[in-house]
């Protein structure tokens, strides 16, 4: 084989073995280097994201979901800015919280239920309603 | 002969007949063109000079316009994809990994990284290049034959292997329960669109998220194979360019998936893309005529 034949063949299996070995050294034998990079994509955008939810719950115990966006004073859910209609830490919607607390008079029985992104694709549970928001 | 000795030459013959393939540079050219199109919007805005105030960084941003306009024109094209080539690897690994510039460390930089340096062991200048241009005024003036838009294509193989590996690295990393269950999905559907209200909890609503993340898998695994079966490639083309088209309206991702796009030309027989561009600019020369 001609010597530019054999330059091509080395070429093409350095490169070959570059691209296949780089994601098995970093995803399937979990090593780091700073010169290949897995392909391990978007894990982790929109983890910020929680879910959350205020239930009231009325003296038998039953709880009643509420329209969070509603009582905080966006009738429609689009009109809502996106920082009051994405929660992103358990700060924010205790603040929330006692925003709808103080728009229904006070002394509902207001319980949250929070959780937030995690990696690996799960949720975090922060709060299940443990305790009432509107009691100081 | 033995089965090892058999699947040995096999090997070796494939290697071989990969190596020695040679046809017409048409895809090669459109990789070249597509490719430029994306590091353009990908970096050009982050590279204009005033946000590249320091001695280093200035040189890379001035490298990068120069070498990419002669790459996307075509103009001494060999030295301007490897000069690109060599930009970019600067950008990736000096901006974005040892400066930390988030912006130049994502997977959507990394494959256009590879891609160029991959499209620059090709012929891509042979076609629809100022250096084709060029070399057709030359050979008007000696009155010799122009050179044949012909030329090696080994490295074809290189790019789709390449996309192969990432839909297999992608869909590897996402095979497991959470995201088959479409968890990742809700993730992004609150964080983009929602916001926190959480979804109404009805059969429907679960099969619509396990549908999107186990579909998500299922079609990157069918990707990464069945890209190189001849009688699937075109539907799975077809399916491909829709998925990230959807990805691409639906998620903030860059470049990302009209770079994956300009990249499934490498799966394309050289011959089919030369015919499809000399059947569709055919009439336009018969009108001038």
């Amino acid at each position: 084989m001609p010597w530019k034949s054999w330059i091509r063949f080395a070429a093409w299996c350095a490169l070959a073995l570059f691209v296949i070995g780089g994601p098995l050294y970093t995803q399937v034998f979990k090593q780091r280097s700073r010169w290949i990079r897995p392909w391990r994509m978007y894990s982790s955008k929109g983890l910020e994201a929680c879910r959350l939810e205020f239930r009231r719950r009325d003296l038998d115990g039953d709880e009643t979901r509420l329209e969070r966006l509603a009582l905080l004073g966006y009738p429609r859910w689009v009109d809502a800015p996106k920082n009051v209609r994405l929660v992103t830490d358990t700060a924010k919607a205790e603040r929330q919280g006692r925003t709808i607390c103080a728009r229904l008079g006070g002394r509902a029985d207001v319980r949250m239920y929070l959780d937030c992104g995690k990696k690996r694709a799960r949720w975090a549970p922060r709060a299940q309603g443990e305790r009432n928001l509107c009691q100081r | 002969m033995s089965a090892v000795k058999r699947s040995t030459a096999w090997l070796v013959r494939s290697l071989r007949e990969v190596l020695e393939r040679e046809g017409p540079t048409h895809a090669c050219a459109f990789l070249r063109i597509g490719l430029a199109l994306n590091v353009w919007a990908c970096w050009s805005r982050r590279l204009l000079l005033f946000e590249q105030l320091t001695l280093p960084r200035a040189a890379i941003a001035l490298a990068f316009f120069v070498c990419s306009t002669a790459f996307l024109l075509g103009w001494h094209t060999r030295i301007a994809a490897f000069g690109l080539a060599l930009v970019a690897s600067a950008i990736y690994y000096y901006m974005g990994g040892t400066l930390h510039i988030d912006a130049f460390h994502h997977h959507h930089t990394y494959i256009l990284v590879m891609g160029l340096w991959f499209v620059a062991l090709t012929p891509c200048g042979r076609s629809l290049s100022l250096d084709r241009w060029f070399a057709l005024r030359r050979a008007e003036r000696t009155g010799t034959p122009p050179p044949p838009e012909w030329g090696p294509l080994w490295a074809m193989h290189l790019i789709a292997l390449q996309v192969t590996v990432v839909y297999l690295g992608s869909a590897f990393d996402k095979s497991h329960e959470g995201f088959l269950r479409g968890v990742r999905h809700e993730h992004l559907l609150h964080f983009l669109y929602l916001g926190s209200d959480t979804l109404p909890q009805s059969p429907l609503v679960t099969f619509v998220l396990l549908a999107m993340g186990t579909g998500t898998v299922i079609l990157e695994y069918a990707l990464a194979i069945g890209l190189w079966v001849p009688r699937l490639r075109a539907p799975l083309i077809v399916v491909g360019l829709a998925f990230h088209g959807v990805l691409y309206v639906l998620l903030p991702l860059s470049t990302f998936s009209t770079t994956m796009a300009v990249l499934y030309l490498a799966y394309l027989p050289a011959e089919t893309v030369t015919k499809v561009w000399t059947r569709l600019t055919a009439p336009t020369l018969a009108v001038a005529e």
